[in-house]
């Protein structure tokens, strides 16, 4: 089921609202988490049942697994088994990751280099695996390390399956979500939260329905359909993917802060102006920050981190960056996006250890065409449609065939007119100007009539625009 | 203001925004697929649509006709009075701007099976058989060519750009413009209407048309299309052809087939371009069922530019002469202007 759908929006969500209080005010706990479970796996189910058995399975494996290593933890530090059942551990989630995500990666690319012709496995990727796979390995490393407590299993389950960060997260942490779902002070009715939850929804849903699937159609039209592209709108092809994914993204993060506020479960923040930043790293405490996170605990720190020495520090580095890209999609062109942002951070700390500084409008300038370029590498299905895109944008040839002033002349290839160039210039100051929905989360939000009007606005634009069904772009990662 | 007030007041004014513009958007109908009269003086005029197909398959669904006219948008301008001289029951006019062959044959089929259509005549334009221009048709499952199709009903409630076009329609009946659609017979008006044929001067009216060539139709569509200049190209387009001609046949209904007339200029640009070996083996396809009129030739009507309200586009009253040479009224007949298309006849 879609945050962006008439039957999450008017049935799942009020009715999985109101009954987890009913249950609630009925002092049923253990029957209002186990609605709240039972209804997140209903969401699950909702585009394909086929899975659920797997999410099941991976959620009670993870969960037994979990209690053991405490369990082990607390009983003997030393012990060898322990150190066993963790690496069995993580790699029965990464070989489930691997099977479903990367199986035909692997044999398109044994084909390619040994010359034979294994057959695709054609594999339907479970939808929210690379989600839930994360989440549950930090839980099973913690656990490792004795960072965790023996929860009761429909907490747990609850924890892996909230619908609201279920399919594309944010990427929660086992520390931040299961105190707050054992917490009895959020058993209760609380109409502040329901309130900046119904604020930040709205927030989203318009950047989702509104602007994000605006661009998507010039995005498409430019990278998968048309065969040759002028400057203008190559660059209009790459800037409103740019903004697109990050619409989408942000929009679909801002809907779960919305929608788990509502059942007074706070998500961690996902982005917080993140095209505003002044360099590469800057951008990556601002771009999927949960991620950002657990690549930077789970990954990047167990491989030493900065603590060895500078090789290995961008070493490190590099390696991080391009298991990230491939986390993102099976394909050379994730790998190739991840090795840039590697590169770009590694590029960066060289930079800063010189001591050199810069203007910070040209730093931004720098770091936002870095980003958007790198998108292209991100989004494009194949190469050649990366190198058709960016051989437009920096074709000189492209700059001087240029003939007509006109926006729907100019945009012909993207189907693109006025409302096209005139959305990007309102976007960038949307996104360079405004304040992030995120901002509103994190301080004290005072309820007025003028800002109630306008978050009824955004709920009858949105609601009157959702009609065409549309998914978010992270549900393929 | 209390947060419980707050939660109270967006949902009510959101509640109130929604339903008034759904309700609004209902009333005005812009699209024509609701087929309520309602404040019929400020809707009558609808000419802000944004899918022809959609809107003519409604508003034809809601006259209920006896006799189809369907075609793309050289069929669309022809006057269904023309018609009504030679046939029983009420016509309408189901030209679809744009329509390739495989839009035609679902119209076709939905008003045969579905409503009481007795005749169909089908006017062939050889853009219409190109591959660029044929889609999935057999498959009519949820689609408004089944039985009920939410998504056209949404579509012509939700959305801010039906808000607008509500809003336009509105404006255009107060105003009271003339539509270009006649939506009680499906008319397009625009060749016959067409205003600055009447006002302009000859020279401007012909520069107008003859400015278009020789680049005319140089597009995906239609002559910029590679995979069209392979004769084989239509083949999909001819056996959709042959359906309709079975369909017809198997529901008793009779079927009358004719080339439309092109700007004779047309015809260089097909053989200029490459396209004259598809373009052959289509009329050596069409004279095969032995029953097609052609009006798709140089001749005396298609060399005369008058004859035409653009390069694409002939006046409406080229139908008068196109359907008494079909049924053979030979009061108003021109000489060199339509023949039977017969195999082994060059």
């Amino acid at each position: 089921m879609l945050f962006n759908s008439y039957e999450f929006i008017f049935a799942f969500l009020p009715i999985s609202f109101f009954l987890y209080f009913y249950l609630l005010h009925k002092r049923l706990i253990i029957g209002a988490k186990g609605f709240l479970v039972f209804v997140s796996l209903f969401f699950y189910s909702w585009w394909n049942i086929t899975y659920l058995p797997l999410i099941l399975m991976s959620m009670l494996f993870n969960y037994v697994l979990g209690n053991s290593l405490t369990k082990k933890y607390n009983d003997s530090k030393t012990s060898v088994s322990h150190k066993s059942l963790l690496t069995i551990g993580i790699a029965a989630n990464l070989g489930l990751l691997g099977y479903f995500k990367y199986a035909d990666f692997f044999i398109e690319n044994v084909n390619l280099v040994a010359n034979s012709s294994i057959e695709p496995l054609n594999l339907v990727l479970p939808l929210a695996i690379s989600f839930f796979t994360f989440q549950q390995i930090a839980y099973l490393v913690d656990s490792y390390k004795g960072e965790t407590k023996e929860y009761d299993f429909l907490n747990y389950a609850l924890f892996v399956t909230f619908f609201p960060q279920l399919i594309a997260g944010p990427i929660v942490h086992h520390k931040e979500m299961m105190p707050q779902f054992a917490s009895k002070w959020n058993l209760v009715k609380k109409y502040k939260n329901i309130a900046l939850g119904l604020f930040i929804f709205s927030i989203g849903l318009f950047k989702k329905v509104v602007i994000a699937d605006t661009f998507s159609v010039w995005a498409t039209n430019g990278f998968d359909t048309a065969t040759t592209l002028n400057l203008v709108e190559a660059w209009a092809t790459s800037l409103s993917y740019t903004f697109q994914l990050y619409f989408d993204f942000s929009g679909y993060t801002d809907m779960a802060i919305g929608a788990a506020l509502l059942f007074n479960i706070k998500l961690p923040i996902n982005f917080n102006s993140p095209y505003k930043a002044l360099n590469i790293q800057d951008f990556w405490r601002r771009w999927h920050i949960t991620l950002s996170r657990f690549l930077r605990d789970y990954i990047y720190i167990p491989l030493g981190g900065n603590k060895i020495s500078s090789f290995r520090t961008y070493s490190n580095l590099l390696a991080t960056f391009v298991i990230g890209g491939l986390w993102h999609g099976a394909g050379w062109t994730f790998v190739f996006w991840g090795f840039l942002h590697g590169m770009a951070l590694i590029i960066h700390r060289v930079w800063q250890s010189l001591g050199l500084k810069m203007w910070n409008w040209l730093a931004w300038l720098i770091t936002f065409n870095f980003v958007n370029v790198a998108w292209v590498f991100f989004r494009a299905k194949e190469w050649d449609d990366a190198i058709k895109i960016l051989g437009a944008m920096f074709g000189i040839s492209n700059m001087i065939s240029i003939q007509s002033y006109k926006a729907k002349e100019l945009l012909v290839h993207i189907e693109g007119n006025d409302k096209t160039l005139g959305l990007l210039v309102v976007t960038m100051i949307i996104v360079f100007f405004f304040k992030n929905s995120c901002s509103y989360y994190q301080t004290k939000l005072v309820f007025t009539y003028k800002n109630g009007f306008f978050i009824a606005f955004l709920y009858i634009i949105s609601v009157l625009e959702m009609y065409k069904v549309s998914e978010f772009l992270y549900f393929n990662f | 203001m209390p947060n419980k007030r707050w939660i109270q007041f967006i949902f009510t004014v959101a509640f109130i925004g929604i339903v008034a513009i759904i309700l609004f958007n209902y009333l005005m109908n812009p699209y024509h697929v609701f087929s309520h009269n309602y404040l019929k003086e400020y809707n009558h005029v609808k000419d802000n649509l944004v899918d022809d197909e959609m809107s003519k398959f409604y508003a034809a669904k809601d006259a209920n006709p006896d006799v189809i006219l369907v075609g793309s948008s050289r069929v669309e301008h022809i006057n269904p009075k023309y018609l009504e001289a030679y046939t029983q029951g009420k016509v309408y006019n189901l030209g679809v701007k744009g329509s390739g062959l495989s839009t035609q044959y679902k119209l076709i089929k939905y008003f045969i099976t579905k409503q009481k259509v007795k005749t169909v005549i089908l006017g062939l334009d050889f853009y219409a058989f190109s591959p660029a221009n044929i889609g999935s048709y057999k498959d009519t499952g949820n689609t408004r060519y089944d039985n009920y199709f939410l998504d056209d009903y949404l579509k012509s409630v939700l959305s801010f750009r039906t808000f607008r076009k509500s809003l336009l329609t509105l404006k255009d009946n107060l105003k009271h413009k003339e539509g270009r659609i006649v939506w009680e017979n499906g008319w397009d008006t625009y060749s016959h209407e067409y205003p600055m044929i009447q006002t302009q001067s000859d020279e401007w009216h012909l520069n107008k048309i003859d400015s278009t060539f020789p680049n005319f139709g140089i597009n995906q569509k239609f002559f910029g299309n590679e995979s069209f200049k392979n004769p084989h190209s239509i083949d999909k387009g001819l056996e959709i052809l042959s359906e309709i001609v079975a369909l017809c046949q198997q529901n008793n209904v009779e079927l009358k087939l004719f080339t439309t007339p092109l700007y004779y200029k047309v015809y260089d640009v097909i053989t200029g371009n490459g396209y004259a070996n598809t373009y052959n083996y289509w009329k050596q396809s069409l004279s095969k069922y032995n029953m097609i009129y052609d009006f798709n030739y140089k001749n005396s009507v298609t060399q005369n530019y008058k004859n035409y309200v653009d390069s694409s586009h002939f006046k409406a009253n080229l139908g008068e002469y196109i359907f008494a040479k079909m049924y053979g009224n030979t009061d108003k007949t021109i000489e060199d202007f339509g023949k039977l298309l017969q195999e082994n006849l060059q």
